[in-house]
């Protein structure tokens, strides 16, 4: 089975009224680095994804969950 | 208000790294002219000379701005952290290394195998030569594979 990590960034951040840069400089990373977390192009470490979610405080789940890969 | 003073840290540690990787690439064209100054006539030598000589001060004036300007500011943890990140551009960095040395790793294991195709064919080649155009390989191929893993970003705000 091919799974791949998807997530929920954007949504968070729309209901949060943040921009990316903003989110990637409250969490230590750039701002490429979440644009590409985003739109799935990059699976973020550990330390990363836990950083997000924490950010939003949200279970890491409800941000990040696998879906299959067609 | 002046657009250096806002980088993050993080923004700093992307732009550091995507200058290192600009100066590897012009590191490689050196080595490329190097080795093309060995099979080129005698006036053309004259002109790639000059020519790596002047890619050289480039490379080296680069250097030394990136140096004092971006990490003699920092402390040993702060140059430390900015090497160990794991965000996109550091990941795509170290995948770009990986790559080229296993290209590299590759491409000599061939040219060894075929010696008799290839490598009698050439010239004798000094040995500085041959360690030219073995690093301006690995070079333009870290050059490649990182612009490959970086192009096209995701979908910027």
């Amino acid at each position: 089975m091919n799974e791949k990590l998807d997530n929920r960034i954007r949504v968070f951040r729309a209901e949060h009224r943040i921009s990316q840069a903003e989110l990637a400089d409250a969490i230590g990373v750039s701002r490429k680095t979440i644009s590409t977390i985003e739109v799935g192009r990059f699976v973020p470490s550990t330390v990363i994804a836990l950083k997000i979610a924490r950010y939003f405080e949200v279970p890491f789940e409800e941000v990040f969950f696998l879906t299959e890969n067609v | 208000m002046n657009a250096r003073s806002t980088l993050s840290p993080a923004e700093v540690a992307d732009r550091t790294l995507q200058l290192v990787a600009a100066a590897m690439f012009a590191t490689a064209l050196i080595f490329c002219l190097s080795v093309a100054e060995f099979f080129a006539g005698e006036s053309a030598a004259v002109f790639i000379d000059v020519a790596v000589k002047a890619l050289a001060v480039g490379v080296i004036g680069l250097m030394a701005v990136l140096y004092f300007l971006k990490f003699r500011p920092m402390t040993s943890d702060q140059r430390r952290q900015h090497l160990a990140e794991d965000g996109f551009l550091q990941i795509a960095f170290r995948r770009a290394m990986a790559r080229s040395w296993m290209l590299t790793f590759l491409a000599l294991v061939v040219v060894q195998v075929l010696d008799r195709l290839v490598l009698e064919r050439l010239p004798g080649m000094p040995l500085e030569t041959v360690i030219h155009a073995v690093l301006a390989l690995m070079l333009v191929l870290f050059s490649v594979s990182f612009v490959a893993f970086t192009r096209s970003g995701g979908g910027d705000e």
